[in-house]
């Protein structure tokens, strides 16, 4: 019961990680794309380049 | 029944609340900008100078968009010296127009916006060729000369520079008072004279032809014309001056008579000539 | 709309789309004529003297037939807009705007209703025909058998609104009925064919009830909002072109044909913008009808009845509601690109202030839309899952809400409000990029997604094996999402220039966006053959019932005040920059005169919708027979 009990906590908290890594290189590059279409580049640490 | 009134109140409530909200905010009426009776006849400078600082703030609706950053939408005005400001424009390998002075350039601001854009003030996406504002003179804003005039001698008075506009004369007087006939006629089909007076003065005849004599000011006298000419001849050459020109004439007579005038008022004047032999 | 949910049913859908083509060939070839009546007059009137342009040897004669034909239309002079002083204007004693200011706004009220009730109708009605359910085809009759007055209603104020505005603005309406001209007829025209449509469809709602004879019905559907959508577009063209004034020349002289003048710059905007909100509108007044049904019975199957359809009314209102921003976005960007002057005046200028009302007012349905979903969560059985969450949405909300509808500066002192004097002010910057704005609208609308995911979820439990990434995932997408907005917000907003800062309020709409696609899509696949636990309808406490009457009030304040603003941004103009107005009322009065008006056109509105629900009410009762004289021994 105890051993089920923390695989699953274990895998409930893989799965919210490779989640979170996803989804925030997923808004990483939204926050690059959406800047550089209205023609405002970002350089690497999201600060304005150019 | 007891539900209905708990409904109606609540809703009562509600709309009394959003109403509330709208007594919280400052009370400020825009009043539609009315005309100020000016006795330009005892005006001096200084009344001048705060006209134009009147119209600059009210009427003209300048201060929409021209005020201190970060609120403006176009260059503070009133925080710079403008005249300072105009001779840097002037410079300005950009500067495009024709002005030769700070009154100049001003007054061109205010007529075609377009002439000179200050850099990253253009309209988006023109890279600075095209202005966002209106030309002063056409509605809505629609400001006569004397007005540009008063609002060109506030921005140069304003940082104690000398006032090179003159104060308005009689004639401007006269040409305010009829401007607004004025800009109809040249923005459109003015409403047809009705008689043959008001046709001549009109269409300016007088200005180039002496009526009365043979005497030659721009164009030929035309006391005799209509023994020199048939009534089709006269009518040509009114619709359109330059098929025949009288001998040693300039081809100086408006070519556009025939898109001004109306029928009527042409035959009147053809009429009118005809008869003079 | 309707095309689309048919596309599924190509045999029934082509006799539809044919009818539907139909209309609007009708309708086209009415305005296309009437265009072209037009356009021949004004060709007429216009003509001149065309220049010459022939050397002709001298003496010879001209031709004298152009002369001749030039000279038989001279009589009509071109009409320019008229320049009334101010006694040209009727005194009657009351101020003339406010006039015509009541009764066009319930003229709009009643027309927004009727013309948003039969578009949910039919899309209600195909939805009976889609899946067999009965209940879905008496609903949408009932929506419509509780509206039907209002088309009476409508007509009798919009005839009202003519008959004043012609004779308290003569010069004015003599104008715009020299520009529009023939096209008044159509208008007719379809006002005749709108009622047509209207009754064929109510009254033959039974006798049309099954079998091809339904699709006969829903045909009739359609050509009823196809004839009042066509109204609408129609009407909308003559606001439309006050404010931004198209087919004439600076003076107002006619150059252009109907069609011309019609498709003046914000026409479109205009157009999308009340269509959608006429859909939220409806759907909030009838969810107001369900609500005071459900609350004055205490028969349990009629709770339940008019449960459901209080909560299909509310799905409607926030379903239509949630893109109106972006309308209105597009209409502001095309004002502002009409006139920056005239965008600076409604958005910069005297009447910014108002949009902090606005503020308030979205706030109110937002918060009555979310409290409505939350209490609708009691009717199911699995919704104790996600109800620990409610605080904290609450929470987000009522903050941020606070945050929006803080004024740039909250105190004004008296020398602050002299600043404001005249159209302009120092104090009130654009609102649109203000960055802690920005996160604050964002993040209720998140919030709002999530009250509405939580709740579509509640009566169900996913049964897919990827249900938990699933879900951390769903959790992932949320917090990033939110820190994203209020990152860029933030960072953006009060770190870097300016230009950054508004580029920034794309990328915090775009997040938002990217929840609520990822969310549908998500929560569509991971509930495809989920299991249903049981919900039971009319299980939800009173006190939500309140949440549909705040939503019409606020639909109905908003729209008065959203009017208001839209018609004011002409400030002294009948029709911007050709008609001056020279009337007393020519000015911009104070908020609060505004938002008295306002709330005399709700309350006024209120009551004729009572009055609707009443006369809709007295067709179903019938009155028992008098009962003998020995009843009571009263007689």
């Amino acid at each position: 019961m105890q051993t089920k009990n923390s695989s699953s906590i274990l895998s409930m908290l893989v799965s919210l990680i490779i989640s979170f890594v996803i989804v925030l290189a997923f808004f990483y590059g939204l926050d690059h794309f959406v800047m550089s279409i209205q023609g405002l580049p970002l350089s690497l640490n999201l600060s304005p380049a150019g | 029944m007891m539900v209905l009134l708990k409904i109606l109140g609540f809703s009562l409530a509600l709309t009394l609340l959003f109403t509330f909200v709208t007594y919280l905010l400052p009370q400020v009426e825009g009043e539609a900008p009315v005309d100020k009776e000016v006795d330009l006849s005892s005006l001096t400078m200084d009344d001048f100078i705060t006209l134009g600082e009147d119209l600059f703030n009210n009427k003209g609706t300048c201060t929409l968009c021209h005020k201190p950053a970060p609120l403006g939408r176009a260059p503070d005005i009133q925080g710079t010296d403008m005249v300072a400001l105009s001779s840097e424009r002037l410079a300005d390998e950009r500067y495009q127009g024709k002005a030769q002075d700070a009154a100049d350039y001003l007054l061109e601001s205010m007529l075609d916006p377009s002439r000179y854009v200050v850099a990253t003030w253009g309209k988006k996406g023109t890279n600075d060729s095209e202005s966002p504002m209106p030309a002063i003179d056409k509605a809505p804003i629609a400001l006569s000369k004397i007005e540009m005039n008063a609002i060109i001698a506030y921005l140069q008075a304003k940082d104690g520079n000398d006032v090179t506009v003159s104060l308005p004369s009689p004639e401007d007087v006269a040409s305010v008072v009829s401007a607004d006939e004025k800009t109809v006629a040249a923005a459109t089909l003015p409403a047809p004279a009705a008689s043959l007076e008001e046709a001549l003065g009109k269409y300016a005849c007088g200005s180039c032809h002496a009526m009365e004599s043979a005497d030659t000011l721009v164009g030929p006298g035309l006391v005799d014309v209509g023994s020199r000419l048939s009534k089709d001849e006269i009518r040509q050459s009114i619709v359109d001056p330059n098929a025949v020109i009288a001998e040693g004439f300039p081809a100086a007579m408006p070519a556009d008579f025939a898109a001004r005038m109306t029928v009527k008022e042409l035959d009147m004047i053809v009429a009118y000539l005809v008869e003079k032999k | 709309m309707n095309e689309r949910s048919l596309s599924n049913r190509p045999a029934q859908s082509s006799i539809l789309k044919h009818w539907h083509h139909f209309i609007w060939i009708v309708v086209a070839t009415l305005l296309l004529s009437t265009g072209l009546i037009q356009a021949a007059e004004d060709a007429d009137t216009l003509s001149r003297i065309s220049p010459v342009g022939i050397v002709q040897v001298e003496g010879e004669p001209a031709i004298e037939k152009r002369v001749v034909a030039t000279m038989k239309v001279e009589t009509a002079e071109p009409i320019v807009a008229p320049k009334p002083s101010r006694s040209d204007y009727p005194d009657i004693g009351v101020s003339s705007r406010a006039v015509v200011w009541i009764l066009a706004q319930l003229h709009l009220f009643f027309a927004a209703l009727v013309l948003a009730v039969p578009l949910f109708v039919l899309t209600i009605e195909l939805l009976g025909v889609y899946t067999g359910d009965e209940r879905y085809d008496s609903m949408a009759y009932e929506f419509m058998k509780i509206s039907l007055t209002g088309f009476s209603i409508t007509a009798i104020f919009g005839g009202s609104l003519a008959l004043a505005l012609f004779v308290l603005y003569p010069d004015f309406m003599g104008y715009m009925m020299h520009v529009f001209g023939a096209q008044v007829l159509v208008y007719a025209i379809l006002f005749f064919l709108e009622s047509f449509f209207l009754y064929t469809y109510y009254y033959g709602w039974n006798a049309f009830r099954y079998g091809n004879l339904k699709w006969v019905h829903l045909s009739l559907g359609l050509m009823l909002n196809a004839s009042g959508l066509t109204i609408m577009v129609v009407a909308n063209s003559w606001a439309t072109f006050m404010m931004a004034p198209s087919g004439v020349n600076e003076v107002g002289a006619v150059v252009g044909n109907i069609w011309e003048i019609m498709k003046g710059p914000l026409w479109n905007p205009i157009n999308l913008h009340r269509f959608i909100a006429n859909i939220a509108f409806g759907g909030a007044v009838v969810g107001a009808y369900a609500a005071f049904k459900f609350l004055s019975t205490n028969d349990q199957e009629k709770r339940a009845h008019y449960d459901w359809m209080g909560y299909t009314s509310n799905f409607i209102a926030i379903l239509a509601f949630l893109p109106l921003p972006f309308a209105g976005y597009w209409l502001m960007a095309e004002i502002y690109a009409y006139s920056q002057q005239m965008g600076i005046t409604a958005m910069g200028g005297i009447l910014a202030w108002l949009f902090i009302v606005q503020a308030v007012l979205i706030g109110t349905i937002l918060l009555a839309g979310n409290f409505y979903l939350w209490a609708g969560m009691s009717r199911t059985d699995g919704s104790d899952r996600y109800k620990g969450l409610i605080k904290f949405i609450a929470a987000v909300l009522v903050v941020c809400f606070l945050i929006w509808v803080t004024p740039h500066t909250l105190i004004l002192s008296a020398s602050e409000i002299s600043l404001l004097g005249g159209s302009h002010h120092h104090i009130l910057g654009p609102l649109g990029i203000m960055p802690a704005k920005n996160i604050a609208v964002n993040l209720m609308l998140v919030a709002t997604f999530l009250s509405f995911q939580l709740y579509r979820r509640s009566d169900k439990v996913a049964t897919v094996s990827w249900a938990p990434m699933g879900n951390a995932l769903m959790v992932a997408i949320y917090v990033v999402a939110i820190v994203n907005i209020i990152f860029l917000g933030v960072y953006y907003g009060y770190f870097t220039n300016t230009v950054y800062k508004v580029g920034s309020s794309v990328a915090q709409v775009a997040s938002t966006l990217v929840v609520i696609i990822a969310g549908i899509i998500i929560d569509t696949l991971m509930f495809k053959h989920a299991k249903t636990l049981p919900s039971h309808w009319g299980r939800i406490p009173d006190r939500a019932q309140y949440a549909l009457f705040a939503l019409p009030i606020a639909f109905t304040w908003l729209m008065g005040l959203m009017g208001y603003v839209r018609s004011s941004v002409k400030t002294h103009w009948h029709v911007y920059t050709v008609m001056k107005d020279n009337s007393p009322d020519n000015f911009i009065p104070t908020i609060a005169y505004a938002g008295n008006m306002i709330t005399i056109v709700t309350v006024l509105f209120l009551l004729c919708v009572l009055f609707m629900f009443w006369v809709a009410n007295l067709s179903s009762t019938r009155q028992a027979k008098p009962a003998a004289a020995d009843a009571g021994g009263v007689v």
